[in-house]
């Protein structure tokens, strides 16, 4: 990545704020994922009625 | 208020829907078409579950489950596949796999029986399906397979999208959209488990929510504000 292809980057992706948030919003969502999936799989296989 | 929830979901995903395939006829991209049959799809299914709050019709009940309940997360998640899958025959071959499944769907659910006594306009479709559609129905059984497979490929692909644009530190409008295009999908996921538990009332909240986050997801993801720079990829 060259300085001035970095340069073009967005103020926002270089916040704290930005970088903090973003990947604990995405772990938070894949668990839940996770959860459901893991429910969903006990309706298909019977476990849940 | 039960009246309101499907109506207001049938008209932001006819909106969404009809911003999807202008797109695609504008661009092409198979993703975009079978985004935007996944949509009409979910379109469908709210609006079913609007007029079943007026009157009962063994045809609408049956659209309602087919579109609403078993293929519009598949088919939403199978134009993600086209987008993010760098094998053009593995993203057919599902597709294929998807048409044939959504046939066999069809079949089963204009096959079934109907207990029809047991409807009530004043309660959600999502609280007394299981009294009107019978518990050994073969097509109740299809459902999770189509579930499961939606929300793996749509929420999944929308994590990674994001991800993937947020480690590269660009675009953060499509790191956010994609964002709230997974929340808006899970939501849709979770509460159809919810109905699976026995708490169907939650349905008609949970699908308008979907559809603001994932309408409002896709706007944010193709605009072209300040929050985007001129970096060269892929978008939805």
């Amino acid at each position: 990545m060259t300085p001035a292809r970095r340069a073009q980057r967005p103020a926002l992706t270089r916040s704290p704020g930005y970088r903090l948030v973003v990947p604990v919003l995405l772990v938070g969502v894949a668990l839940v994922t996770v959860v459901v999936l893991i429910l969903a799989g006990g309706v298909l296989f019977g476990l849940i009625p | 208020m039960i009246r309101l929830l499907p109506i207001a979901s049938s008209v932001i995903i006819v909106s969404f829907a009809v911003m999807v395939f202008r797109r695609y006829l504008q661009r092409g991209g198979a993703h975009l078409l079978v985004w935007g049959i996944g949509l009409t799809m979910f379109g469908i299914g709210s609006f079913s579950e609007a007029y079943s709050t007026f009157a009962w019709s063994p045809t609408v009940f049956r659209l309602w489950y087919l579109t609403g309940a078993i293929l519009n997360a598949a088919w939403l998640g199978q134009g993600t596949v086209f987008l993010l899958s760098r094998r053009r025959g593995t993203a057919r071959a599902l597709l294929v796999l998807l048409v044939l499944g959504s046939i066999l769907a069809t079949w089963f659910i204009f096959t079934t029986p109907l207990n029809a006594t047991r409807f009530n306009s004043d309660e959600t479709l999502s609280a007394q399906y299981r009294e009107i559609l019978p518990r050994a129905a073969t097509v109740r059984r299809l459902t999770p397979i189509f579930n499961i497979y939606g929300l793996l490929t749509l929420v999944g692909g929308a994590l990674y999208s994001a991800w993937l644009l947020w480690r590269k530190e660009i675009v953060p409008n499509r790191v956010l959209g994609n964002l709230l295009i997974a929340v808006g999908a899970l939501a849709l996921g979770f509460a159809s488990v919810l109905v699976r538990l026995g708490l169907g009332d939650y349905l008609y909240v949970a699908e308008l929510i979907a559809a603001i986050f994932m309408f409002g997801g896709f706007l944010l993801a193709t605009s072209r504000t300040g929050l985007s720079t001129a970096a060269a990829v892929s978008s939805p």
